[in-house]
């Protein structure tokens, strides 16, 4: 028999008083293990959105003046003060060095019809690609093919359009294939259409009013490409749209900031409070101790006794925090992150921060109670009750 | 009996015949102060005595008069205030702290009143507690405490926790762990204070064996029945040494007067 064994069955002995000094310290780890995956989780699901969903490049034609452009739609009318873009300059998005990061491109062809004595905006869409740049839309009917028109919901409102109703549209009979429910985007007030059609409708072949680009950026660097296609396409204007992704990742990282501070926070809480119980512990077991002294054990065998005892505890305290993290993220999981949740990651270098720091925290708090426990007088063995 | 001075033990003759022979123990002017200078407590008053190898001494008193405090003292526990214990000639209390340990570990065995057994090791593994900080391959630790166990008479026993077995039983482990490192002085302090007579005097007997085979023995008691085992009685009152009583070690025999007044 040596010292571990000593430890360790000495430990399983006092199972209960085990977990209570470790309470502290399992929390803290639990902390920064669990906090890290769901922000990482949730990191990389914006990230996914990025690559995934909706547009973050927009190009629109060179302007003079301001224009009345609010996220790529047309607000009032739309006039030509400004060269349009040209539905065969596309193909020189394909020439950019980064045009492997290009996910989707939709062209759309804007104007103004009149519907029922209204004046209505027409957009021209290539709806393969509305639906990687509009994952959101959610149709009532279907999506439309040729001859057919979608409806905006408060263009449907306003125009009084139901599903399967016929309108006149410069001179074809247009059906209304599908509703778009509320999406709170200029996207409302559209009706849209086929592109080539609306080209033949608005008498603009070849014209493009703007193209919405999804690049796949998990890392692609969005402002570099955008500079790449300004570069590739004289005439465009081109930015990025970053504003929505960029106030959440700075949320995220808040988040992440957040989850580190609290979780070594906690985690330092911990090791003061392994410190307390240990001192106690070490009192309650003066006895024992000077029984170890009496019998031989050096001043340095008891030190060691006590720090093998709290990194045997703080081990265990950082395995068993990192276990309730990933349980405890697991469960937050659905809360949090929506859809069907993303893939739990423990990032071994969060894993092995939090362990080796529970680690430092218990040689730290093992420090005191072993010096008071070699300090303990070795006759207190033969003090009788 | 014999009546004692603050002479030095060299000029104190024993009264043995083999007088000549080097002491195992020797206590030189022994006192020992507990508590703040305000709140003194004399424990222990200038003694003086030599105990041969082999011997079996007594320790006897009233409670309070200072026997424990003189053990832990002969234990190399604790300093004295004042004085010298020496142990096959070393002055234990010149030596350092850790060469103290090594010298308790290598040469002293302890039975302590309360057994002192840790609840979470069996007797087995408790007897191989203090071969914990020695070097030595596992194999040998145990066949060395299983050895031990084996000369009290509880190796069956080996495997069960101290909880699993009755009062004399544990005692004869707390022994076990005593004599498994080999040592020359065996102290304990009370051994039967907490077993029935049947078992006091099986571990009276042990202990007497032992000294018989030529270990010093040093016991505290309060049981002038287990007193008469050993062959030597020291009567501490109120911290001083106030009689030395010699007996012939005759266990077997219905032994009187043992007690000093
Ligand atoms: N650690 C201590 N601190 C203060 N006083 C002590 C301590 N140990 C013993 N004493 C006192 O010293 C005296 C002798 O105690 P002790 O050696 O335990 O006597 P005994 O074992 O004969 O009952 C008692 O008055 C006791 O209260
Ligand atoms: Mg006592």
């Amino acid at each position: 028999m040596g010292l571990w064994l000593m430890v360790m069955r000495s430990l399983s002995r006092r199972k209960a008083k085990a977990v209570f000094i470790i309470l502290g310290l399992t929390v803290g780890v639990a902390a920064m293990a669990g906090l890290s995956v769901l922000s990482d989780a949730l990191t990389t699901q914006v990230n996914q959105q990025l690559e995934k969903y909706g547009a973050n490049i927009l190009i629109t034609p060179k302007s003079k003046g301001l224009s009345l452009v609010y996220e790529g739609m047309n607000l009032g009318g739309f006039s030509y003060e400004t060269a349009p873009l040209y539905e065969k300059d596309l193909g020189s998005l394909k020439t950019i060095k980064n045009s492997g990061n290009i996910a989707a491109v939709g062209p759309m062809l804007l104007g103004t019809v009149r519907v029922k004595d209204t004046d209505a905006p027409l957009a021209g869409v290539d709806f393969i690609a509305m639906d990687y740049l509009r994952p959101w839309w959610q149709v009532t009917g279907r999506l439309p093919a040729r001859g057919e028109v979608l409806a905006g919901d408060q263009a449907a409102r306003v125009l009084d359009l139901k599903l399967g109703d016929r309108m006149d549209l410069g001179g074809q009979t247009l059906t209304v294939a599908g509703v778009l429910a509320p999406t709170g985007s200029p996207d409302d007030q559209l009706l849209f259409a086929d592109r080539p059609m609306v080209e033949t409708l608005l008498n603009q072949p070849g014209r493009l009013s703007m193209v919405e680009v999804a690049a796949l950026c998990h890392g692609c660097p969005v402002e570099e490409m955008v500079a790449q296609i300004e570069a590739a396409w004289p005439g465009a204007s081109v930015m990025a749209i970053q504003s929505v992704v960029k106030g959440r990742m700075h949320a995220l990282s808040l988040f992440k900031r957040f989850s580190w501070g609290a979780g070594v926070l906690v985690t330092v809480v911990g090791g003061l409070v392994v410190l307390v119980t240990m001192m106690a512990s070490v009192r309650e077991r003066s006895r024992e101790i000077g029984l170890w002294r009496a019998i031989g054990f050096r001043r340095s065998h008891v030190v060691r006794l006590v720090l093998m005892e709290s990194l045997v505890l703080s081990l265990a305290a950082g395995l068993l925090g990192l276990g309730l993290g990933l349980g405890g993220a697991w469960l937050l999981m659905p809360l949090l992150v929506d859809g069907h949740g993303g893939h739990l990651t423990l990032n071994p270098g969060v894993a092995l921060f939090s362990l080796a720091l529970s680690l430092v925290m218990g040689q730290l708090a093992g420090i005191h109670p072993a010096l008071a426990a070699a300090r303990m007088d070795p006759s207190e063995a033969l003090r009788s009750l | 009996m014999t009546s004692l001075n603050g002479f030095p033990p060299e000029t104190l003759g024993t009264g043995k015949p083999d007088s000549r022979e080097p002491p195992m123990i020797e206590a030189q002017g022994l006192s020992k102060e507990y508590g703040r200078p305000e709140a003194r407590v004399q424990a222990l008053k200038n003694v003086d005595f030599r105990l041969e190898p082999g011997e079996f001494a007594a320790i006897m008193g009233p409670s309070g008069s200072g026997k424990s405090t003189l053990l832990s003292l002969l234990g190399a526990l604790s300093a004295p205030s004042a004085g010298r214990v020496l142990i096959d000639g070393v002055d234990v209390y010149g030596l350092g702290s850790d060469t103290r340990a090594d010298f308790r570990l290598g040469r002293l065995g302890f039975v302590f009143q309360q057994f002192h057994l840790a609840p979470y090791l069996n007797l087995l593994e408790n007897v191989m507690l203090p071969l914990a900080v020695r070097k030595m391959e596992s194999k040998e630790k145990r066949a060395r405490a299983l050895d031990a166990l084996a000369r009290v008479g509880v190796d069956h026993l080996a495997n069960r926790l101290p909880d699993e077995v009755s009062g004399g039983e544990q005692e004869r482990a707390a022994m076990a762990r005593a004599l498994v490192n080999r040592p020359t002085v065996l102290l304990a302090d009370e051994p039967t204070g907490n077993l029935d007579q049947a078992n006091g005097e099986k571990v009276m007997n042990l202990l007497a064996e032992l000294a018989a085979g030529g270990m010093t023995v040093v016991m505290v008691t309060h049981s002038a029945s287990s007193a008469r085992f050993a062959g030597r009685i020291l009567h501490l009152a109120d911290g001083r040494l106030v009689a030395d009583e010699k007996t012939a070690v005759q266990p077997e025999k219905e032994q009187g007067g043992c007690q000093a007044a």
